[in-house]
């Protein structure tokens, strides 16, 4: 009875045993995938990170080669009358340009000459006197954080055949 | 009695490659070489610094006349101070360092050297072939 | 009874079950992975695509070639790019087979100028073409990177012949196992079907396009940023003519109103050089 006993409880402890070994196996499996997905996580977010990074830059770049802001003669250069009536084509075809500037705010600023009054609102009339214009904002309501990137550029005055000195500031939110 | 000892053993052996070849997995993923976009970005704000600089009109000529009369050492009295007033307009509280010069020679240095990202723009004034550098620091 | 031996087959079933379980998680597991690698490094080189495209977007009459390190098939549909089921929307006006599966990308872009800039055209290409009595000003404009012969005795296979004149029955007859394009009258013909073309870069685009809905598509896109940028200069020309020369931007911008339906960039270009010879401020020369 007593071999019985012992026999009896051999078995428990050994399917105890058995299950413990499962449940810590099951507990190291499931903590082994957990990091493993929020390295994976990591690694996507750093990837997009650097992704955006590299589209803010190349957008800074090519918003002075745009079609409707570009002056006609040199590169890198923004026709300010085509600057200053940028609002009524943005306003018009507004998913267009929604799709291509996604969640950004895209200021030209003129630098030198210096330029008192500070951001303005759209004008047709013109000589303008505005040290920044906004062609673009689109602030999303929650962003986890913001990146500044800026560019020197020239802003063309045709009419007096003149350069200014001014910078392209996109600010990125993600 | 022998026979359990062995399979335990074998199965210790097969724990420790198992983890061996995770470790290895893991060291691989994350020494990855990393790139810097950042310096990337300030050589491209460098170059484009000097080119929007030089087409930028002052009163009735252009920043490049200012330099080529510079460099027939008339006046950079004028080129000096109004890159000085651009650049603290452009980056304000950013040190630079700003080179012209022409077949090797420096005639004209505006800032302190410093470390950091250089661009070196060659450009044709008037027939003569001038560098600009700019080391943004 | 005997229990022990019961007790023993029951552990090992047990251990099978409990064995396979585990083992299908991590078959799952892996497939899982597999599919998370696929779809991050199909994102990620449609998203290196499209940051080289962009860092090409304002130059003009510029081809490069993108490796991509192994061969992948990409999908390059009128509104966006894919890689094994993963999409990107790209605005660009991309010309160029809708599927191409290889290494590397030959890729030339062009300004678009219908007088004045209007957009970037891509053209991207693997296949190689046999163009039939071209101009020389059109076929000298081509970069030697985009495999194209003339006058060719045999064509080889998988090679596609662009006529620019009416071709003869026989030569219908001899490259009848191969796609065939006629530009004739200002007009592309994709096998049996006519489109129009607006330029030089436009015809080069039908050229490079092997679907002619794809490139439908591709043309409206273009026409619609042509309206929007002859707004753009019609109000520039609004704004100058309150600076200085009041009446002669009249005839421009009435010109520019009526280019958004129907395109006429000689009057246009015409009109904007006269501006310039009577001391007008131009708008695009």
């Amino acid at each position: 009875m007593i071999a019985r006993l012992y026999s009896t409880k051999k078995a428990q402890l050994q399917m105890i045993e058995t299950i413990l070994v499962l449940l810590i196996f099951l507990f190291i499996l499931i903590f082994g995938i957990y990091f493993y997905y929020q390295y994976v996580f990591t690694d996507i977010q750093e990837e997009a990170s650097e992704i955006s990074e590299k589209q803010a830059t190349t957008l800074v770049s090519s918003i002075t080669n745009l079609p409707e802001l570009s002056c006609t003669r040199e590169k890198d250069c923004i026709d300010i009358i085509k600057l200053i009536n940028f609002k009524s084509i943005y306003n018009q075809n507004r998913a267009y340009y929604s799709t291509l500037f996604k969640n950004k705010k895209i200021s030209i600023q003129q630098i030198y000459p210096e330029i008192q009054q500070n951001s303005c609102s759209f004008t047709n009339t013109f000589p303008i006197q505005c040290q920044e214009i906004i062609i673009h904002e689109s602030i999303p309501k929650n962003y986890k954080s913001k990146s500044i990137v800026s560019l020197p550029t020239l802003i063309n005055y045709p009419n007096k055949n003149k350069n200014s000195l001014g910078k392209v500031v996109i600010e990125v939110y993600k | 009695m022998n026979k359990k000892a062995q399979i335990e053993i074998i199965g210790l052996m097969l724990i420790v490659l198992l983890l061996t070849f995770l470790a290895v997995v893991f060291l691989r993923l994350t020494l990855k070489p990393s790139e810097s976009i950042a310096e990337a970005r300030q050589n491209i704000i460098a170059s484009a610094t000097i080119d929007s600089i030089l087409k930028t009109s002052y009163q009735e000529k252009t920043f490049e006349s200012l330099i080529y009369d510079c460099y027939q050492a008339t006046n950079c009295n004028i080129l000096e101070q109004e890159i000085n007033n651009i650049m603290e307009k452009l980056m304000p509280k950013k040190q630079f360092y700003m080179i012209f010069s022409s077949n090797d020679q420096i005639f004209l240095e505006i800032g302190k050297n410093c470390l950091g990202i250089q661009a070196n723009n060659p450009y044709i004034i008037n027939s003569i072939p001038i560098k600009i550098s700019l080391k943004l620091c | 009874m005997e229990k022990r031996g019961f007790a023993i087959t029951f552990k090992w079933i047990f251990a099978l079950i409990a064995g396979m379980i585990i083992f299908l998680f991590i078959i799952n597991f892996a497939y899982k992975h597999i599919f998370i690698s696929e779809s991050k490094t199909s994102t990620i080189l449609l998203t290196n695509i499209e940051a080289q495209l962009d860092s090409i977007s304002f130059a003009d009459d510029f081809d490069t070639i993108i490796d991509l390190n192994e061969k992948f098939k990409i999908n390059l549909n009128c509104n966006s790019l894919q890689i094994a089921n993963i999409p990107l929307k790209t605005n660009k006006i991309i010309f160029s087979p809708k599927t191409i599966e290889s290494n590397n990308l030959k890729i030339w872009t062009r300004t678009w100028k219908y007088p004045f800039p209007i957009a970037n055209f891509y053209y991207i290409t693997n296949k190689n073409y046999y163009f039939i009595d071209p101009s020389y000003e059109l076929l000298s404009q081509i970069p030697e990177s985009f495999s194209i012969k003339t006058y060719p005795d045999t064509a080889e296979e998988d090679v596609e012949i662009v006529f620019f004149t009416r071709p003869t029955q026989y030569e219908l007859e001899k490259y009848k196992e191969h796609k065939i394009k006629i530009i004739n009258n200002n007009k592309v013909t994709f096998q049996s079907k006519s489109a129009d073309y607006f330029g030089d870069e436009m015809l080069l685009g039908a050229i490079f396009t092997d679907d002619i809905a794809k490139y439908n598509c591709l043309k409206q896109r273009a026409l619609n940023k042509l309206k929007i940028i002859a707004s753009v200069y019609q109000k520039k020309a609004q704004t100058l003519s309150q600076i200085n020369c009041q009446d002669k931007y009249q005839l421009i911008i009435t010109l520019l109103e009526n280019f958004k339906i129907e395109l006429n960039p000689e009057a246009v270009q015409n009109a904007d050089l006269n501006l310039q010879e009577n001391d007008c401020t131009p708008l695009f020369n």
